[in-house]
Parts: C-alpha cells; structure tokens; sequence
C-alpha cells in the first residue's frame, strides 16, 4: 500500500513538474523549436512587451523575446523569428499599435522584394514610425483641435457678442406674438362658435316637411324632364332620319330639293310673273276689265 | 503600610449611560482576550509544530507519502473538474464581454491571467478546504474526542508530530501540483472553448497567451498554492487538535475549521496580490 501511495505520488509531481516545464517554455518562447533573434533598437517604445507578435508584411512570423533598456538610452528589442521565416534585407522594423488597449506589436516592412536576407543575430534598422492607429489617433487630435477651434468661435459670437441674448430676446418677443396669436385665435373661435350656434338654430328652423315636397316635386320634374329629353331625342332622330332620306335624294321632297330642272323652271316661273307684274302695273286696263253690266 | 484599597463599586451602582459604557467596554475587552489568545494559542501550536519538525522526523516521515496521496492524487479529479468549468466560463464571459473593435487575442490573454494568477490557486484552496481540510479536523477531532491523542502521549509519541506535521507537508506540497494542474486543465479548456464555442480562432488564442508572459507569473501562483497549502493544513488541524468533547464538539469544529481557512485564504489571497502584483505586470 505504501508502495503504491509512493509511486502514485511521485507519478503526480513528474506529470505536473512536465506540464509546468512545457507550458512555461510555449508560453515563454512559443514552442520547443529555438528559431532565431533578430534585434532593433528603438528610441521609443511604449508597450512593447515580451510575447508581442512580429508582423512581416502582415504575417506573423515570431514573437518578441526580450525587452531591455539599453544604458545608451535606447530599447533594444530581440525578436525570435521561427525557422521557417527569413526577413529579407532592406526591411525596417516599426512598433504599431495592435488594437486599443496599447497593446503593440513590432511591424517587419520590406522596402523591396530581395533575395537576400538577415542572418540570425542581425539588427533590424528601425522605420520611422507614427501609422495606422497612432496617425488615425493625430487625425483625430486634430479634428478635436478643430472642434476646439470652431467652439471657441462660437463662444465669441453667441457669449461675447451677445448672441445668446439676442436668441432670447428674439425668444421672448416671438413667445409674445404667439400669445397674441393665441389670443386672437381664441377671438375667432368664439365668433365661429357663435356662428355655428345661428346657423345651427337656422337649420332647425327650416320644416323638413316642406322641403321633403318641394324635393318630391323637383324629382317629378325631373322625371318629366327625363320624359321630354327622351322624345326630343326621338324626335332629332326620326329629324335626322328625314335629312338621310333627303340628301339621299329618295321621294318627292328629296327629288323637289335636289332637282336643278325644278329650280331653273321656279326661276324662269318667277321672271315670268316679275314681266307680268310689270306689264300689269304698266298696263292694268289690259287685264282687268271691269263691267257693272 | 498598605495602599489604600481601590474604590471597586458593582456596574448597577453607576447611573444608566455610564452603566451601559462600562458594560460595553467589559465586552470589547472580553472579545480582544479571546482574540489575541486564540493568536497565542495558534502560534504556540505553530511552534510546535515547528518543533517537531525538526525534532521528530522519524515520526512524521514514514506518514508524509500517504497524505500526499490523500490530499494530491485523490484531489486531482474534483480540481481538475472545477478548473474545467471556470476556465469554460472565463473564455465565454471574456469574449462575449469584449466589444466590437478589442482583438479577440485578448480572450487568450485574460483567460490566462485571471486562471494562473487568481482563480486556479484560489479555488483549488478552497476546494481543497472543503475536501481536506474538513476531514483532517474531523480526523483529529474524533482522536482528540475518543481519547487517542492521550493514548498517543501515554505511548511517549509527540501527537503533533504524528498527527499534524505530516499533514502539514503533505499539503505544502501537494497544493502547488494541483495548481499546477488547475491551470493547465483551466486554460487547456479555455483554449478550446474559445475556439470552439466562439469566433477566436486558434491563432488569436494562443497569440493572447503568450502576450505579457513572464516566468513570476506562474511562481506567483504556486508560491500563492503553497501558503493556501499551509494554511489549509495548519488552521484545519488546529482546529481538529482543540475540538471540545463529544460529536457535537468535532462538527463544530470541523464547521469553524472550514469557515477559517476559507476566510484566511481569501485575506491572504489579498495580502500576497498586494504584495506581489506590480511585480506580475509582463
């Protein structure tokens, strides 16, 4: 039984003694593979922190191994790049900000493709920092700047000038004409209440009995009305069934109408009754004689 | 030639207000005895124990192995399942709290630092109060009850020797490889809650793990595991060791024993963060 405790035991502490060694060394250097260091000195470097990811054109490649401050003045920066990775020459190491909590992350930016590349142990120039989120927090420092600006303007004009007084004493008048429009409007509502009230008792004045007659014969009328448009319109039709029928030139009126013979003979019918007209004004004792016995 | 005697009057012979403040301060005076004794009588019981580690070692030796296996090994599966859920909880809680725009390396990161800083010695303390603790003073209580401590004295054993100082070891030492454990199982199911039950891929997690690490983080935690680990042990067994007689005396001790120590591991929790935590900033 003791035996068993003792091997028991000592199986634990081993397996956690194993777990604490491997956690710390992936945690401390992200795996059992060395990789290689890379170094940069920075001047400033706020942030940059044991662990912080090593960006090569967006990739990561590492992880930043140690921070120390040199006596120089300087942070000098070691980087564990994974064997896999070369950083070609020519590249220049930043620090960028990794999201909002200051967290930082070191940026390996090539100026141009090369084939050649860092040996381990190389120091990394450094780039001239001051991008993505520390240029957008300068934008905004300066739209805050501006803002500032612009208030301060505002404060001239509306506090030193007087405008905020004059915005009230506009206020206040306006506020005055709105109470005498109120007021006027409530004259007019009174009035138009009155009138409702005559015309109300006018309404109810007017016999309904009397206008139910005289609604009764306006709709006899009507009807009578209806009756006679309707006949008239009989009547324009059988008219205009007349006017076919003539200028068809069918029966004795159309043919009395249409016929230039008829016309002529009326014609030369009345210069003969004109001739003889005359001729019985000039001479009247030509045709009419007249004898008592 | 004698002094003068001192004019003593009985507390109802003072007018009501002085009465009321004499009554009060004879409490106060009472409850600061029974304070600073209760200190004395647990630092007398820490010198011994002392004591008899150096003294005894033949006694407390041969026992140490089968309380490390009762207190580490058998505790391994309710810490691990505790360390399970609180890590499962804390990379939820994390990544559903973080609003838009916060990289979600950040779920690796708290996870990490909120299990092996704070919560995995923490919990594992205080299961292990309820779980060791409560039965090492049922343990001693019952021997002090039934007499066997006597028995142990008349046999020319030093009892706290036998009977406390094992244990003492016993859980100084197992409580930093169960922490050990807790965390790992902790941030192992953090791990693959994140990356299973939320949108934190992999990369991001194992990234935010590694960021502000430094090696005092984990000394921190087991150096916080080893004074839980002596606590546990040496509150529990006093209170085992001073039980009152008969069964009502161990429950009540075996009560005020777990109440204890989950008390003073949470002041000392504090103490030691107080301590140490500008040192924890990676």
């Amino acid at each position: 039984m003791r035996r068993r405790d003792e091997v028991l035991v000592g199986l634990f502490t081993t397996v956690a003694i194993v777990v604490l060694a491997l956690a710390s060394i992936w945690l401390v250097r992200g795996g059992l593979s060395r990789g290689y260091l890379l170094h940069s000195r920075f001047t400033w470097g706020a942030g940059v922190k044991q662990g912080a990811p090593v960006w090569l054109v967006g990739v990561t490649i590492g992880s930043v191994d140690n921070v120390e401050l040199d006596p120089a003045g300087t942070l000098l920066v070691s980087y564990r790049i994974q064997s896999q990775y070369r950083v070609p020459l020519g590249t220049k190491a930043a620090i960028v900000p990794n999201g909002f909590f200051g967290d930082q992350a070191i940026a390996l930016t090539p100026e141009a493709p090369n084939s050649r590349s860092f040996s381990p142990g190389d120091t990394i120039p450094i780039a001239v920092q001051g991008t993505g989120l520390q240029g957008l927090m300068q934008r905004a420092d300066t739209l805050t700047a501006a803002i500032g600006a612009m208030l301060g303007a505002l404060r001239v004009q509306m506090v030193d000038s007087g405008g905020f007084a004059e915005i009230r004493r506009t206020s206040i008048a306006l506020n005055r004409l709105l109470n005498t429009a109120h007021q006027v409007a409530d004259v007019q509502s009174r009035e138009l209440q009155a009138t409702l009230v005559v015309l109300r008792s006018r309404v109810a004045a007017v016999d309904s009995a009397r206008v139910d007659s005289a609604v009764r014969s306006l709709q006899a009328s009507a009807a009578h009305f209806e009756t006679f448009t309707t006949e008239l319109n009989a009547a324009t039709a059988r008219f205009n069934a007349l006017l076919t029928k003539v200028e068809s030139g069918e029966g004795s009126a159309a043919k009395l109408l249409n016929d230039p013979g008829l016309y002529n003979d009326l014609r030369a019918v009345a210069a003969r009754v004109d001739s003889l007209l005359a001729d019985l004004m000039r001479n009247p004792r030509k045709y009419l004689k007249f004898s008592v016995f | 030639m004698t002094a003068p005697a001192p004019d003593i009057r009985a507390t109802t012979e003072y007018p009501m207000v002085q009465r009321a403040g004499l009554r009060f301060l004879r409490r106060m005076a009472i409850l600061g005895v029974a304070i600073f004794a209760g200190i004395g009588k647990r630092a007398y019981f820490l010198a011994g124990a002392t004591t008899a580690l150096w003294r005894e070692p033949k006694t407390y030796l041969p026992l140490v192995m089968p309380h490390m296996k009762s207190i580490g090994v058998d505790s391994l599966a309710l810490t691990a399942i505790v360390a399970a859920f609180i890590g499962s909880v804390i990379a939820l809680q994390t990544r559903y709290q973080l609003f838009p725009g916060v990289q979600l390396s950040v779920v690796g990161l708290i996870s990490r630092q909120t299990i092996v800083l704070e919560l995995g010695p923490l919990l594992t303390g205080l299961v292990l109060t309820g779980r060791v603790g409560a039965r090492m003073t049922a343990e001693i209580g019952t021997m002090r009850v039934t007499e066997q401590i006597d028995a142990l004295e008349t046999l020319a054993y030093d009892p706290v020797a036998y009977l406390v100082v094992p244990r003492l070891i016993a859980a100084t030492l197992m409580l930093p490889i169960l922490v050990i454990f807790a965390n790992a199982v902790g941030v192992g199911v953090a791990f693959f809650t994140a990356i299973f039950a939320t949108d934190v891929s992999w990369h991001d997690f194992s990234s935010g793990l590694r960021i502000a690490f430094n090696m005092f983080q984990i000394l921190y935690s087991l150096l916080k595991a080893t004074i839980f680990g002596t606590a546990i042990a040496f509150f529990c067994a006093y209170e085992g060791y001073v039980t009152d007689v008969g069964a009502e005396g161990v429950g009540r001790s075996t009560a005020r024993a777990v109440v204890m120590t989950s008390v003073a591991i949470l002041v000392l929790d504090a103490f030691i963060a107080a301590l140490f935590a500008p040192r924890l900033q990676g």
